[in-house]
């Protein structure tokens, strides 16, 4: 009897491992792919990096990420940056809409992920885990590379 | 026959005229901005009094920011760096002065720990409120303090200007933020040649 429930559950394992396959792989199909993700490592002293990637919409509809979290920093904030009359100017983002089928960038002088207070010495070489949440796409968890400050001279 | 001839001859003269003035137009003019800046005072990142002047000899590169910020501020110092490797042995004859806007958070101790990250040995300063403002006036650099609601407290509006000053004490030059290390190592030399 018990070895008959023991073969019952197997079958039932092996019947749902396509189904587990697909949820496990959902991120690399997802509508949203991600490159070039990045880090900045922190400075002595000092308890702020930037984060910078490409983020790709492959839908027809728009998408927006709604917030970045991650255990390493307390606080996360999108930031737009644009020269006006030769003054950089920073202003804060709620959200990011990535329009169906385009891309937008997060570059060094440009818009960037502003991570705030860190709980640790970010170091160059590294990986640091981002949970970005979006809209529709939900979840999106990156192990990203932390590079150094020289790395982002371009 | 001659006539054609004669105007194929002004047609390359012209040519060659205008190769030569867009030539002429890569090299910075670096010119005296007489009405950019004047010596002054503020603290360095031991604590002890600086002045523009205590740097004539060298050529300066100079850069207002704060060190809270964390992406053109720390990229702007990485590109020096760069540009200091591309100017080999003339890198002894400049000098990097990282002026902080942010008087208020970023003392001497933190300067000091910040700027010791960057091998090319910055000079870091800072100071009162009313002594930066000063400066930055001088400087006709424009910084706008702007609140956040964040545990960050606040960030800035800056110019992002880098001034290059000569041996002199003179500003000759100013870099923006798209200028690559190359350029600014071009243009230092070009200073020190004219010097």
């Amino acid at each position: 009897m018990l070895m008959h429930n023991y073969k019952r559950f197997g079958m039932i394992l092996l019947l749902l491992t396509p189904l587990f396959i697909t949820i496990t792989c959902k991120k690399k199909n997802s509508a949203i792919k991600i490159d070039h993700d990045r880090v900045t490592q922190s400075l002595p002293g000092n308890r702020v990096s930037a984060g910078y990637m490409n983020i790709t919409n492959t839908m027809e509809k728009d998408d927006t990420l709604l917030s970045v979290d991650t255990d390493d920093f307390e606080t996360v904030e999108f930031h737009n940056m644009f020269e006006e009359n030769g003054v950089m100017k920073m202003e804060p983002m709620d959200s990011v809409v990535i329009k169906g089928g385009q891309s937008v960038s997060f570059t060094p002088g440009g818009m960037h992920i502003m991570l705030i207070n860190n709980k640790r010495e970010i170091k160059a070489g590294e990986k640091i885990q981002l949970n970005l949440h979006f809209e529709n796409a939900g979840l999106i968890k990156l192990t990203s590379p932390v590079k150094s400050i020289e790395e982002q001279v371009e | 026959m001659t006539k054609k001839i004669r105007i194929c001859f002004i047609g390359i003269f012209l040519l060659m005229a205008a190769g030569i003035s867009s030539c002429k137009h890569e090299q910075p003019k670096l010119e005296i901005l007489d009405t950019i800046g004047s010596d002054f005072t503020l603290t360095d990142q031991n604590g002890k009094a600086f002045n523009l002047k205590d740097v004539r000899g060298k050529v300066v590169l100079m850069f207002f920011g704060y060190t809270n910020c964390p992406d053109v501020c720390p990229i702007t110092l990485a590109k020096f760096g760069a540009a200091y490797q591309k100017l080999g042995s003339s890198a002894d004859e400049v000098k990097t002065i990282f002026v902080s806007v942010d008087g208020q958070r970023d003392t001497p101790e933190k300067l000091k720990k910040y700027l010791s990250y960057f091998k090319y040995n910055p000079i870091g300063l800072t100071g009162t409120p009313d002594e930066i403002s000063k400066v930055v006036k001088s400087f006709k650099v424009l910084f706008v303090k702007r609140l956040t609601g964040n545990s960050n407290g606040y960030l800035f509006d800056h110019s992002t200007a880098t001034f290059l000053i000569d041996k002199e004490g003179r500003v000759r030059h100013l870099f923006g933020q798209t200028d690559r290390p190359e350029t600014i190592a071009n243009v230092i030399n070009v200073l020190l040649k004219s010097n």
